[in-house]
């Protein structure tokens, strides 16, 4: 090799020769280091997997929960039964009763404090009511010798003949506060469901109890009983939203009252969502995008049933044995606590604008959502004020919702971003079937929070 | 056109295979290493610039088009461009003036050099002359080139190497070895 004469690439041989050095070492920094490298994206997809299998396990399993509670009320209706029940209501304070009750149409099996009380049974029946059945028992016991109010056994007087006819008395109770069609389902001891949101209500309550034309039949049959210039965005996410919920009557076929009831014992509407999206940009300014969610839709409502008793309906074991002989009628109001979830797998298709800036990326969206099923997991009352299952009252598709919101993505570094997306999700349709009691429709304000990839830059 | 070997190799690496990745690593480390010692001068610096090299090549396997060139080419090339980016990072490279050759006086202590001898004295140089011989004398990039690459002067380009060969063959006949 002539040094002098050495010109461009002539020693090219160089680039041939091999150096020694710790091989070992640097192959195992170099492994070590492409470990290290997909740690972000493992644990975008290990969170994405997370929030999909926490969707599943929502959407696969039923948590439906009904709590029933009784509370036993006695009101006695005649002025001497009052007053030694007076005596009664302290002893019947400090117990605590197993009620068993067996009824015709139903059975109800609960463990309850015994709340009894004069002030409370009021509740139920008005004053006026009071006076009317009161004059009447009064005129019956007129005729007859009064308890001595001493004995508190209630037992008569033994030197007086005591000769009340508790029947006449019961079934004129009956008759004030109440009237039912003899053509109904419900025995005189149940009053149907359509009443329940009367104890609220005194005055509509006497009316209806004044009111020849109040039928059980005007119910009907009901039956009861929701972004450098990357060309593709993948994003998971989850969320949290509050539905809120359009009801409505369909027509006759419920009482309004009912609706109402419901609509004020609602305490829990809130939705839970996981999903994922992709995202294509088209041009400099716009992007769509589709992808998968599952949403659940959680409902808390109690309804109260009111129920009243011949006590002679009752067997011996299951009244309590400080009532036993007693004039009067008893009372037992329950209350269903329903919690129920209807479960929806969506297909979203959307528009966006973007709009960057220095540190954020904003998108206004637009969404046509798919609902691809739903499924309705609860009970419910229906009219004869049986628990039933609820599935046959909510449609298995409920068509399309539209979205609109905003999302707003923060990115981490050249490929991940994190993004929160507020959106109002508007249901046009009735979720609810034909045959179900009151026509449902839902909007949702709601939150998704997530990690976006960029791809193909 | 690539070695049959190396069709392979470049498949499984390809499809991000560790084995794929394990013989190329076997196979070329020892030659990119010593481009890259070329460049920076010392073992450490090589050392880094090679494993920074080694990730983009595997990061970076399927833009690979073993149509447009060989695989030794390229992954020669990513570590050059790895170790001047070091070099960019620490000189700025002065205007010189170009210096005319003197010719060594006994022609025969050239044929006696190694080749491994030869690159321990190019690693000697110092920076600026280093970079231009090798990216002249070895890869042959022309002084055009050069000049974009260092963001230099196509004349300064032609004086570092004058200067860069005169220091050479200084050291040769200095160091006395190869009589």
């Amino acid at each position: 090799m002539d040094f002098n004469k050495l010109n461009r690439g002539d020693l090219n041989n160089l680039q041939n020769q091999d150096l020694d050095f710790d091989k070992k070492a640097m192959w195992a920094n170099l492994e070590n280091r492409k470990e290290r490298r997909p740690v972000f994206w493992w644990w975008g997809v290990g969170l994405g997997a997370a929030l999909l299998l926490v969707g599943m396990f929502f959407y696969f399993n039923s948590d439906f929960e009904i709590k029933e509670k009784v509370s036993q009320v006695t009101d006695y209706q005649s002025n001497v039964v009052r007053d030694k029940m007076k005596n009664v209501e302290k002893e019947i304070e400090n117990k605590e009763l197993d009620l068993k009750s067996n009824f015709e149409n139903g059975i109800a099996s609960t463990k309850e404090k015994q709340i009894t009380s004069n002030k409370k049974s009021a509740k139920f029946i008005d004053k006026e009511q009071l006076s009317r059945t009161q004059s009447a028992a009064e005129k019956q016991i007129s005729e007859a010798p009064i308890f001595n109010s001493t004995n508190q056994n209630f037992e008569a007087d033994s030197k007086k003949s005591t000769k009340i006819d508790t029947k006449k008395v019961v079934n004129q109770i009956s008759k004030s506060t109440v009237s039912l069609s003899e053509n109904s389902k419900f025995d005189s001891s149940q009053i149907a469901l359509g009443l329940l949101p009367l104890l609220h209500n005194k005055k509509q309550f006497l009316e209806i109890g004044n009111n020849e034309k109040f039928d059980l039949k005007t119910i009907g049959n009901f039956k009861p009983k929701n972004f450098k210039k990357t060309n593709l965005l993948v994003s998971i996410f989850g969320g949290i939203g509050y539905q809120q919920r359009i009801l409505a009557t369909k027509g006759e076929r419920i009482n309004s009252e009912y609706l109402a009831a419901r609509k004020n014992n609602e305490t829990v509407l809130e939705s839970w969502s996981a999903g994922l999206l992709i995202d294509k940009r088209i041009n400099k300014k716009l992007q769509i995008g589709t992808g998968i969610e599952l949403v659940q839709h959680n409902e808390k409502f109690l309804l109260k049933k009111y129920e009243t008793n011949n006590i002679e309906a009752f067997t011996k074991e299951e009244i309590p044995s400080s009532f036993l002989n007693q004039n009067g009628f008893l009372t037992k109001t329950t209350e269903n606590i329903y919690q129920n979830q209807i479960r929806l797998v969506n297909v979203p298709l959307s528009v966006s604008y973007l709009m960057e800036t220095k540190n954020i990326r904003l998108t206004p969206t637009a969404s046509v959502v798919f609902n691809l099923t739903q499924a309705s997991m609860g009970h419910i009352e229906n009219v004869q004020g049986e628990v039933t299952d609820m599935t046959p009252f909510f449609k298995s598709n409920i068509g399309l919702a539209y979205r609109f919101g905003c999302r707003i993505y923060y990115p981490l570094n050249t490929r991940y971003l994190l993004f929160a997306n507020p959106q109002f999700e508007i249901n046009p349709s009735d979720v609810s079937q034909s045959i179900g009691p009151i026509s449902q429709k839902r909007n949702v304000l709601r939150l998704d929070i997530g990690v976006s990839t960029q791809i193909g830059f | 056109m690539q070695e049959n070997s190396d069709i392979a190799i470049i498949k499984g690496c390809q499809k991000q295979q560790p084995d794929a990745q394990r013989v190329l690593f076997e196979k070329y480390s020892g030659m990119l290493f010593t481009t890259c010692f070329r460049y920076v001068g010392n073992r450490a610096d090589a050392k880094d610039a090679l494993q920074e090299s080694f990730i983009r090549i595997f990061k970076y396997f399927k833009k690979f088009d073993s149509k447009k060139g060989s695989l030794k080419n390229w992954m020669i090339r990513i570590c050059i461009n790895e170790s001047l980016k070091r070099i960019r990072a620490q000189k700025t490279f002065e205007q010189l003036q170009e210096l005319p050759e003197e010719p060594i006086e006994n022609p025969l202590v050239l044929s006696q050099l190694h080749m491994k001898d030869l690159i321990q004295l190019i690693s000697q140089l110092p920076l600026p002359y280093r970079t231009v011989l090798n990216l002249f004398l070895v890869e042959g990039y022309s002084h055009t080139e050069i000049a974009e690459q260092l963001n230099i002067q196509k004349s300064n380009s032609r004086a570092i190497l004058s200067r860069a060969k005169a220091m050479i063959k200084k050291k040769i006949v200095l160091e006395h070895k190869y009589f």
